[in-house]
């Protein structure tokens, strides 16, 4: 099924240099595995902040719109690293996983255990769907830009799909002294978050009334664009990050080390 | 050598067990008096409770208790702090160690925010809570504003006894499906999604990790080899991932909406209190002549200019700031009003002093002294104004007649310190002498 054989032939490696090789992948891939699954959670909580943790803030205008545009950024950048450099369709899929890994672990430990929310409040958002599909057309296209336009899209038009059906149950009616809430509302209302500033979500403002029920699609696609113009300059914040360069040694740094030229 | 690298490795594994046990202590019994690091004129200017009342101190888990209380809202508000145009109901406890049945400003229902509450009103606040975390919480009324920040009245001990494993939230819904527990509904649901999308990248990652990764790609790479490294059976998988994930997006989309199809957004409205409660009886005018805070007394000084503009005497009974309740403990209509298990670290036991503690007759306009004097002041932080950019101070004072009635106004104005306690009774008594003079 893999040209292992060939791919190692061509590179020079016998069996001992292909061993250690692999234990040098071993080592990065723990490597990127720990640095990201930080990274990756932490630079999206800061700029999406409550849209991802609270059930009752996911609304239909601002969750969609400011979560994929953000977490496009490391899915760009990541697969201009492995793309550019190995040719490794992986950095939408690598990018996703870890995020998802990164939020379930604190969600759970800091959130649920620690401060005692109840996890039916705190549950996270996963951006593998759109991952897998940056990375397929990535590998369909070859090319960052049509990669971008297509795979960019539909990963921020995508996202509130892909999230919504397993949370869907959480947006049944209720009744609650004499108006209507959903039941994401009543777990924010119940579970008593304190102490913070006025407890006002930024969900659902603007002249986007107008559209009703079709909000959510002006919105998704609206993210969609957003998404393609991220993932190129993210793809390039990458590939700049990411080029190897070699700097000559200047002359005094030779003479003082002894090195001949 | 052997000796040294054991004694390190002793260290280290105290410092691990010191680091593990450490791990296991319970820190949250810190959860308390956090209002106390408020500036003062924040607690004092804005909003001043009062009739605090605590169903219960000792609960069950799963056992429901209420909160009552009346708020007032200073006509003499900060500038510095946002006005409350919109604000929130709400319990300030440590985390969600209570949850929210039900709640109300003025009887109107409380789950959404308020806009625009009026300056000089007063509220009625109303909070049903029901016991989650078993231990021992510090709880308070609440109402948050906005941009400005909490504004708690003061807070009780409540114990709540039982097992947190024991705690359901059952709810029903419109549509007639019944929720065992609020706390845990839909996990599985989104958990088992989660796993299956996992599953899936981890399947793609898997069929691009078990190959040389890293070196031997890169050398091809660079040799021009990309051939070797893309072939068409990849870009096949690739095509079919794209195409997959793109299917089961919208097949758990179509699951969901499906399972679910009576459903409704979050909710925004913003609730308005149109009716008010009824106003105490106004039946006193006051304002301050001059107020000092004498700093080695601990005590509050106001030199109060009262009339009685009502049909009947008035006594003062009671100064309150920031929730301390300064009680005149020679007028038995005053103390009646305190609860006999009302929380003593708001009662300082010392009372409140009055210099001519006679009834104000209708008519009469009397200068008077009063004196609040406890270090409650210190440990409730509001001494802090001598370093705060507002030294101005707020508070209530309660009049009462002869059978009970109680008329309550509210008294603003700037307040000095007072260092040296040679001076702090000289000071006092000049205030008094100017104020009679200008009379």
């Amino acid at each position: 099924m893999f040209n292992n054989k060939e791919v190692l032939e061509y590179a020079g490696f016998g069996k001992t240099a292909a061993r250690y090789s692999m234990y040098w992948d071993m080592i990065v891939v723990a490597a990127v595995i720990l640095l990201f699954m930080a990274v990756i959670p932490i630079s999206t909580t800061l700029m999406v902040g409550d849209w991802d943790f609270f059930i009752d803030w996911r609304d239909r205008q601002y969750w969609p719109l400011v979560f994929p545009v953000v977490a496009i950024w490391y899915c760009a950048a990541l697969g201009a690293a492995f793309w550019e450099g190995f040719r490794l369709p992986i950095g939408g899929t690598v990018a996703a996983v870890l995020l998802l890994l990164g939020f379930w672990l604190p969600r759970y430990i800091n959130w649920h255990l620690f401060a005692n929310y109840p996890f039916s409040m705190v549950t996270p958002t996963q951006i593998i769907a759109g991952g897998l599909m940056l990375d397929g057309a990535l590998l369909i296209f070859r090319h960052y830009l049509p990669t971008a336009i297509v795979g960019g899209f539909l990963f921020g038009f995508c996202f509130y799909f892909a999230n919504y059906g397993p949370i869907a149950g959480f947006f049944q009616p209720v009744e609650h002294q004499g108006s209507i809430a959903p039941v994401a509302d009543m777990i924010g209302y119940t579970y008593v978050r304190s102490g913070t500033p006025e407890y006002i979500r930024i969900v659902e403002r603007s002249t986007l009334r107008t559209f009703g029920d079709t909000t959510v699609f002006y919105t998704a696609a609206f993210a969609g664009y957003l998404c393609i113009l991220m993932y190129l300059i993210w793809w390039k914040i990458g590939s700049w990050f990411t080029q190897t360069t070699f700097y000559p040694n200047a002359s005094w740094v030779k003479d003082s080390l002894g090195l001949k030229d | 050598m052997i000796m040294r690298a054991l004694r390190k490795i002793a260290l280290l594994g105290l410092a691990v067990l010191i680091g593990g046990l450490a791990l296991t202590v319970d820190i949250r019994p810190a959860g308390a008096h956090g209002e106390r690091t408020q500036e003062p004129f924040f607690r004092m200017r804005s909003m001043q409770w009062y009739d605090v009342k605590w169903s219960k101190t000792k609960i069950n888990v799963n056992e429901e208790w209420e909160m009552t209380a009346k708020v007032y809202m200073m006509k003499d508000w900060p500038e510095t702090i946002a006005t409350p145009d919109l604000v929130f109901v709400s319990a300030l406890m440590p985390g969600p160690v209570m949850a929210r049945v039900e709640s109300s400003l003025n009887d109107v229902p409380a789950r959404q925010s308020f806009k625009n509450l009026e300056l000089g009103k007063h509220y009625e606040y109303k909070i049903k809570l029901k016991g989650r975390t078993p231990g021992r919480w510090h709880v308070h009324p609440e109402i948050a504003v906005h941009t400005a920040g909490p504004l708690v009245g003061p807070g009780e001990w409540i114990e709540v006894v039982g097992d947190q494993a024991d705690f359901v939230f059952p709810i029903e819904t419109m549509t007639g499906e019944k929720i065992e527990n609020l706390g845990t509904y839909g996990v599985l649901n989104v958990g088992m999604w989660h796993l299956i999308w996992l599953a899936i990248g981890a399947v793609w990652l898997l069929y691009w990790l078990l190959r040389p990764l890293l070196l031997p790609r890169f050398i091809a790479l660079q040799g021009g080899r990309e051939d070797l490294l893309i072939r068409r059976t990849d870009v096949v998988a690739g095509a079919m991932l794209f195409v997959v994930s793109l299917t089961l997006v919208f097949v758990s989309y179509y699951m969901g909406v499906s399972k679910y199809p009576n459903r409704v957004p979050l909710q925004v409205t913003v609730n308005e209190v149109t009716e008010h409660i009824e106003q105490p009886p106004q039946g006193i005018k006051a304002k301050v002549k001059r107020a000092t805070y004498d700093v080695p007394g601990r005590a509050l000084r106001v030199t109060i200019e009262a009339t009685n503009t009502g049909s009947t005497p008035l006594q003062l009974g009671e100064f309150t700031s920031s929730s301390l309740r300064f009680v005149n403990m020679d007028l038995p209509q005053a103390v009646a009003n305190v609860d006999a298990n009302y929380p003593k670290d708001w009662v300082p036991a010392g009372g409140l002093a009055i210099d001519d503690n006679r009834p104000l007759q209708p008519g009469e306009t009397r200068i008077m002294q009063v004196d609040a004097v406890d270090v409650a002041w210190e440990l409730e932080r509001l001494t802090s104004f001598i370093t705060d950019v507002d030294a101005r101070f707020g508070a209530l004072l309660f009049f009462y007649e002869a059978d009970g009635t109680r008329h309550i106004t509210e008294i603003a104005g700037p307040i000095l310190p007072v260092f040296k306690q040679e001076t702090a009774a000289a000071d006092t008594q000049e205030a008094v002498d100017v104020a009679a003079n200008a009379q």
